[in-house]
Order: structure tokens, then C-alpha cells, then sequence
């Protein structure tokens, strides 16, 4: 029997994370939230509302400076300037206008222009809203070769239980949801109905979308997090025509996104890219162990660790994704996340199919 | 007492207790602010069904609900399940040997998402195996046999006798031969 106090157990109580500030139900942020809570008009046992989508999430900086009983009140006010501020030093309000006018200005403005034209002449699924958006794609994590992964995801109500599979991690499991039943997700968990109802017009999706994410005090920049949630936008979903069109064209209007003549998805297929790269601080040490690989002694993880962490305070860390087109077709075909600071350096996908599917589990037509 | 009355206590003291819940899974700023309200969203919601001496496991099993569903739905994210930030005390540069900060969490991003979180439920979260039953829906003799076993292959992974904290002799080699379990997504 474990005692709970034993050595191992005590030194790695000692080792936990510890919060920046130690955190206090009486703090301005807590006060907010419990008032954004209470105020949801939601009484217990009631069904919850699915989150608006592109609602915005909270400036926390703004409200740590409100006083406790105005913070409620001034959430709101908040939130609805953050819809036409957002919190970035490339506000994309600015860069729209500034960047507008020079349209297609630059190769990768041009590649995601044509890239939008043919996402936008695709045809539109039919979908009802029992159905499953199914999406296989070949993973590669950096650890080994590249393996199968299958998701399958409501239309309409991520209460309907959803199904993951990765056979070559053992996992079968289902994806279950829906804090909030109904729940048509958010932008940072998207079904079909979602994507349906986000804006088609560029400008007004990536205000949505910069409203959506939040920039950390020297965390990733805002750009770099807009093109990354619009990556989750088009990661193993289907969306209307028009929003995959609207999707590409926003991604366009965010500075700092780049043309990659010639680049390989996870299993070789050649395409062209547009990337977007990143310089963090260093700092982080990441380690991840794959299945059926052996690990290093530990003395060999701890100094490599040290090494990592002093080298990257020496040196910042540039991060980059890239998302791949099919130089023919133009339609995406898959994706990598470099991250030159991690031992896994890279998180490569290969779209293999997307289909709309009756359950979760089905296979598509022709399999 | 009143749902609302009953929820603003429930607030005070859960709060705190979950943001450090989101801190020990390696969440912070607002995404720890997320998973946090995002749980106490729920517990409004059904407050009925909270219990009353002991809400913070019910809390923390909504909680790992919420947080698994978003790694599960983000698969570019997976490896947040083991990403910890690894310190540069004195402690992790001097003694390289011993049960450093640094060595332990590198040690935890090891194994298995499953026994990294019964033993973070415990060492961390600080929840008896009865209350860690409860997060998991197991049976407390499950919870804490899977404790044995997590604490175990922590051990190992450490380069130490399962059975004690002593180091075993050939703990390099025993290191270079430890295969991780299977990862869970």
C-alpha cells in the first residue's frame, strides 16, 4: 500500500506548478466571471445556449482594472469594443484598411486569392443535422512514421457523441461533448453549423476572429494566434464553400504570412504553401516520449532540458505552420507545425479524405 | 438554501482550487480563466447535482471532461498533455542525480496521460484515492491501484527502485530500456 506521504509522492508535490499569483476568489477577474456566470440568464437545470460564435473572450487586462462591483457591468462594455479593437499592435481593423488596397499585393496574398477562388467553387455538401463529418489524415508527430487518424464530428450538436480513432496509438475513443446541449461549438471546436453561420466576408470574419483569440503578455503574437485558429477553422472540418473561400481570403489579410514555393506533406506529396513564422522568447523545455520508443536515462532528459532552456534564453524561437496546397488543384492537402524549440520538432497532417457521413464510425462510400 | 446563495459559497471556495487545477495541467492566462469558468458554468447549471461536503471532485471530473474534449478536438495540440515547463533552479543544475523539479516532471511527461493524472490528482491536486475515484469513475480500490501503479513507473522512469527511492545500480541502463506506456490521446 502507497503511503500518500512517501518520499517520491512528497518531491513530486514539492515539484507542481505553481500559479504566477496565487489565485483568490475575491480578485476582479474571479468577481467578473462569477457575475458572467449568474448573468447568463441560465437558472439551474436548464438547458445551456451554445456560445455565440466569434463571441470574444474576455479582455483580461482590461477588467483587472475595473473594481470588483463595476466589473460585471463593464464586461460587456468590453467585449463589445474589443469587437472593433482588438487587443493586437497589428489591430486587423488598421491592417484591413491599410492592406486592402494592395490586395493580392504579395505571392501569398496571390496564392490564398486563387486558393479562395476554387474553395469557393466547390460544391456545396449536403448535410442534415444527424450527420457526422467524417476526416482521415496521415499524423506525423516527429517521433516516428506517419500514422492514420480518423475523426468523426457532428453537424450540428457536439452533444452527438463524436468518435476519434489513431489504431496505431490505441486509441478508439469517443468524442464526447456538449457542456452545453445543444452545443454547435465554438471557434475553437467548430461543427458544420458553425462554419455555416460565420461571416463570408473576409474583413468581417478575421475581426471576428481576432475578437475570438486573446494576445498574452509575451506569449505568441496575435497574428501568429489569428492564423493559427483559422488553421483550426479548416483542420479536420468541412465548411460551406463561401466560409472556406472567406477563410482563405481573411488568412490573406493578416501581415506576415508568407509563400513557400515547394514543400512535402507527411507522406511526400508535394505542394505549395503559405506559412506564417513566429519568434517567441525561449525557455520552455518540451519533452515527449513516444509509444514503443525508448526513453533517455533521465540524467540525459534533465541535462538536455538545461541545454534546451539556456540555449533558447541565449537565443529566441521561431515557430512556424505551414498550410499545404496541391500546386494543381489548389485545394489544401495538409499541414505542418514547426516547432524548432521542442523535441518534437514537427506536427505534420496529410488530408486523405473528408466526407459527410450518417453515424459516427461510418466509413464513406467506396471504403 | 437558495441555488444562488449556494453557488456564490461553492464559487469562493472552488475557485482557486480550480485554477490551480488548470495550472497543474500546464494552462494558464486565460486558458486556464476558460477551463475555469467553463466547469463552474456547468456546476450553476446543474447545482443540484453537485454534492455538498465534497464538490472539488465532481469539479475536477467536469473539469478533465472540458480539458481532454479540447486536446482530443485540437490533435496538432496533443502534446500539451506533456508539456511542462521544466525550472533552472539551482536544484535541476546542481544535482542532476537527485529528485530535481526539473528531473520529475520529465520524468511525469513519460508516461501515460492516465498515470500522470492519477498521480497529479494526488501529489498535485491533493485528492485522497477515495475523492480520486470519484474524478476518474472508478472504484476507490481501482484508483488506488492505479496510483501503484503510476508511482511505479514514475520510479522507474526516474531511474529508481519502484519499491523504494533508492537508485538501482544500473539505473542508466535501466533507463535507456524503459518503454513508455501506451499514450492515450
Amino acid at each position: 500500500m502507497i503511503s500518500l506521504d512517501d518520499d517520491l509522492l512528497a518531491a513530486l508535490r514539492a515539484a507542481r506548478p505553481v500559479p504566477e499569483t496565487e489565485p483568490a476568489a475575491s480578485s476582479p477577474e474571479a468577481r467578473a466571471m462569477l457575475a458572467r456566470i449568474l448573468g447568463s440568464g441560465r437558472a439551474p437545470g436548464e438547458p445551456g445556449q451554445s456560445r455565440q460564435p466569434g463571441r470574444p473572450r474576455r479582455s483580461r487586462r482590461l477588467l483587472i482594472a475595473l473594481p470588483a462591483g463595476a466589473a460585471a457591468a463593464a464586461a460587456a462594455v468590453v467585449l463589445g469594443i474589443s469587437l472593433v479593437a482588438p487587443a493586437s499592435r497589428n489591430a486587423p481593423v488598421n491592417s484591413h484598411q491599410g492592406r486592402s488596397r494592395t490586395l493580392a499585393a504579395t505571392p501569398a496574398m496571390r496564392l490564398l486569392a486563387s486558393v479562395a477562388q476554387v474553395a469557393a467553387r466547390q460544391p456545396a455538401p449536403r448535410v442534415k443535422d444527424s450527420q457526422f463529418v467524417y476526416v482521415a489524415t496521415m499524423v506525423a508527430d516527429g517521433t516516428g512514421a506517419p500514422h492514420l487518424r480518423q475523426t468523426w464530428l457532428s453537424v450540428s450538436n457536439l452533444c452527438d457523441t463524436g468518435l476519434l480513432k489513431e489504431p496505431a496509438l490505441g486509441v478508439s475513443e469517443p468524442l464526447p461533448g456538449g457542456a452545453k446541449c445543444p452545443d454547435r461549438g465554438s471557434l475553437g471546436n467548430p461543427t458544420y453549423r458553425l462554419l455555416a453561420s460565420l461571416p463570408t466576408d473576409p474583413h468581417a470574419l478575421l475581426n471576428m476572429i481576432y475578437a475570438h483569440i486573446h494576445t498574452r503578455a509575451g506569449g505568441q503574437s496575435a497574428d501568429y494566434q489569428a492564423f493559427d485558429a483559422i488553421g483550426t477553422l479548416l483542420r479536420e472540418t468541412i465548411a460551406p464553400p463561401r466560409v472556406s473561400a472567406a477563410l482563405y481570403q481573411a488568412a490573406a489579410l493578416i501581415p506576415g504570412v508568407t509563400k513557400v514555393a515547394d514543400v512535402a506533406d507527411a507522406t511526400g506529396r508535394r505542394g505549395v504553401a503559405v506559412e506564417f513564422r513566429y519568434t517567441r522568447p525561449g525557455g520552455e523545455c518540451i519533452f515527449q516520449n513516444a509509444p514503443g520508443h525508448p526513453l533517455p536515462p533521465r540524467s540525459k532528459i534533465a541535462a538536455r532540458c538545461a541545454a534546451q532552456i539556456a540555449k533558447e534564453h541565449a537565443r529566441p524561437v521561431t515557430e512556424t505552420i505551414q498550410w499545404i496546397f496541391d500546386k494543381t488543384t489548389l485545394r489544401m492537402i495538409g499541414e505542418i507545425d514547426s516547432n524548432p524549440g521542442a523535441y518534437t520538432k514537427h506536427y505534420e497532417t496529410a488530408v486523405i479524405q473528408r466526407a459527410v457521413v450518417d453515424s459516427a464510425g461510418d466509413m464513406p462510400p467506396g471504403h | 438554501m437558495h441555488p444562488e446563495t449556494r453557488f456564490r459559497a461553492l464559487f469562493d471556495s472552488a475557485y482557486p482550487a480550480l485554477l490551480r487545477y488548470a495550472c497543474h495541467r500546464g494552462l494558464t492566462g486565460p486558458d486556464a480563466e476558460d477551463l475555469v469558468a467553463g466547469t463552474l458554468e456547468i456546476a450553476w447549471r446543474r447545482i443540484d447535482e453537485v454534492p455538498v461536503d465534497d464538490p472539488l471532485p465532481w469539479l475536477y471530473a467536469v473539469a478533465r471532461n472540458l480539458w481532454r474534449n479540447q486536446l482530443r478536438r485540437d490533435g496538432r495540440r496533443r502534446s500539451i498533455l506533456t508539456r511542462y515547463r521544466a525550472s533552472l533552479s539551482p536544484q535541476a543544475d546542481g544535482d542532476p542525480g537527485g529528485l530535481s523539479p526539473g528531473a520529475l516532471r520529465a520524468a511525469m511527461a513519460s508516461l501515460s496521460d492516465d498515470d500522470q493524472e492519477v498521480l497529479r490528482l494526488v501529489a498535485w491536486d491533493g485528492l485522497t484515492p477515495a475523492a480520486v475515484s470519484r474524478v476518474l469513475d472508478c472504484t476507490p480500490v481501482a484508483a488506488r491501484s492505479r496510483l501503484h501503479r503510476a508511482r511505479a513507473r514514475l520510479a522507474t522512469a526516474l531511474g529508481l527502485d519502484p519499491g523504494s527511492q533508492q537508485p538501482r545500480p544500473s539505473r542508466h541502463k535501466q533507463g535507456d530500456s524503459y518503454r513508455s506506456t501506451e499514450v492515450h490521446g
